[in-house]
């Protein structure tokens, strides 16, 4: 122990008095912290605070799209603009001026509402006497393919919500005609509700919080994985650099192996206090930064 | 007693031994001078002695304790003083002597007053607090030596303790030893200065080679060498005068 105290002594003598090291080493965590947070406040900014821009080229002019249209702008997360053509949002995406690109292909709404009356009535005329009204014809269409172009580095997990939002968003649209396709067929009068429509299954995002507002970490706070395995990197470099430099002192060969060896554990007289004030270094200017500061809150 | 056996080392990779068969026995209270040239072998030798460096073959044993078998007491028996300065620049003489002699297993009022003593001896009280960068090559190489001798050992090797020191850090530095001597320490020296040695040292060991190649009293060394006015005859006389540069 009285060996331990020793060296931790030493250490911190050694510490206090190179001022030029020790600025060193508290500029460089603090650097690393500036760096890694400011990068990853660019993401985290496109996710929280800035709507993501999307391209939408509407070749169906019709009911499907703008519902479509009116979805994603109520989603507040999109900041969609239009394009004209099918090319020109493909090389939009390709250039990274946008993420994504959704393309409606033409008469997607007059073809589905032909596809689902055709199936309404094929339904309807299985419960009714009359042989006349069975439609002898039905039209042969093909299927309709909502084109999507991602950029390409856009992330797996964002391209499948993405995906999965855009169909849904279509299944509703088509339950929804279906309905009105069924209301159309039963009764002459439209304000006559026969199907409720509403959604019967909700969602309610709830985030806890002893808060009134969820607290949500900044990027410094959520990059502490990060910055703590550079810290643990810039304990193992000056703890390196002081090997290397007791080596050459010929210090490493006393210590590890002359008289001295017997009172003491090279690693734990040496090593332990050089790592330990080597971390507290690290630790404390990249705490005070992270958390005595709100750069990017 | 030092009893030295048929001791080798080769390094890894290299062509030739730099000790080969070595058979040395040096008494208690000795002040041994190890001499040679350049890479003769004296620091390979010095550094398997204080356990710093494992034999390739052979043995040794101080004060009857063998190399093998009783590494860590053999370590409390020596001390060594490296020829490069082993020292922290930054800390002062008196916090450098404090931590090598906590390192040591001293503490307390005993471990500063053994401090304090060897400082007044080497004349370097009044720079006790001042900061090793700021000291000459003498008084660094002062330090240095108290540095190794705070826990009294038994047997103190010298690797060149007076190399780049003035006259008058060199004269203090070996009345120390002297005084070490006196009081029982085993001295094993090794230096290019051979007028210091020769009246320095009670006996001495030319090697060369890796092997010894003369030894005894260095007055008797003189007197059996034709035409040696003094040891640095005999030394020339039995390594030659060809230069023995090697990188």
């Amino acid at each position: 122990m009285h060996k331990l105290w020793a060296s931790t002594y030493k250490e911190f003598l050694l510490v206090t008095r190179d001022l030029g090291g020790l600025a060193v080493l508290f500029l460089m965590p603090l650097l690393l912290v500036i760096v890694i947070t400011t990068i990853q406040d660019n993401s985290f900014k496109s996710i929280k605070e800035t709507k993501l821009p999307i391209l939408l080229v509407d070749m169906d002019k019709g009911k499907v799209s703008e519902d479509i249209l009116k979805s994603l702008a109520d989603s507040k997360l999109f900041q969609v603009d239009m394009a004209a053509s099918d090319e020109e949002a493909k090389q939009q995406v390709l250039k990274g001026d946008y993420q994504l690109a959704i393309v409606i292909p033409e008469n997607l709404s007059s073809d589905l509402q032909i596809k689902i009356n055709e199936n309404v009535d094929g339904i309807l005329s299985k419960f009714s006497d009359n042989e006349e009204s069975i439609p002898e014809v039905k039209s042969k269409m093909m299927p309709k393919e909502v084109k999507l172009y991602f950029d390409p580095a856009t992330q797996q997990s964002f391209k499948s919500s993405v995906r999965n939002n855009i169909d849904k968003m279509i299944s509703k649209i088509e339950t929804e005609t279906i309905y009105t396709a069924f209301q159309e067929q039963l009764t002459d009068d439209p304000s006559e509700d026969i199907f409720e429509t509403e959604k019967f299954i909700t969602f309610t995002e709830i985030v806890p919080s002893k808060y009134k507002e969820a607290l949500i970490p900044n990027s410094t706070q959520h990059n502490i994985p990060a910055w703590t395995l550079f810290a643990i990197f810039f304990i193992i470099l000056p703890l390196a650099i002081n090997m290397v430099k007791e080596k050459n002192r010929y210090f490493c060969a006393l210590k590890n192996k002359s008289c001295l060896i017997r009172y003491s554990s090279w690693w734990k007289d040496y090593c332990i206090p050089s790592g330990f004030f080597s971390a507290i270094r690290t630790y404390v200017s990249g705490w005070n930064f992270s958390l005595s500061t709100n750069w990017f809150t | 007693m030092i009893q030295i056996n048929e001791l080798s080392k080769k390094y890894k990779g290299a062509d030739d031994f730099s000790v080969r068969d070595l058979n040395l026995t040096i008494e208690n209270g000795e002040i041994f001078g190890l001499l040679g040239p350049n890479g003769a072998g004296k620091t390979t030798l010095i550094s398997m002695l204080s356990s710093l460096l494992k034999p390739t073959s052979g043995h040794f044993t101080i004060d009857g304790l063998n190399y093998k078998d009783n590494k860590n007491q053999l370590k409390q028996l020596i001390g060594i003083v490296p020829q490069e300065y082993a020292l922290y620049p930054s800390l002062t003489a008196y916090e450098n002597l404090m931590y090598f002699g906590s390192m040591y297993g001293l503490k307390g009022q005993s471990l500063k007053d053994d401090v304090n003593t060897h400082l007044e001896a080497m004349g370097l009280a009044k720079f006790a607090h001042k900061k090793i960068d700021a000291f000459s090559g003498g008084m660094k190489r002062r330090i240095n030596l108290i540095s190794s001798i705070l826990h009294n050992p038994k047997v103190l090797f010298l690797d060149e303790p007076t190399v780049g020191v003035d006259v008058q850090s060199k004269n203090v530095i070996m009345a120390h030893l002297k005084e070490l001597n006196i009081a029982g320490t085993t001295i094993i020296y090794t230096s290019h200065h051979l007028n210091e040695a020769e009246k320095f040292c009670t006996r001495v060991g030319i090697i060369d080679h890796g092997t010894l190649i003369c030894l005894g009293k260095p007055q008797e060394l003189i007197a059996q060498e034709e035409n040696a006015e003094n040891l640095e005859g005999v030394f020339l006389a039995k390594t030659g005068k060809a230069l023995r540069d090697h990188a």
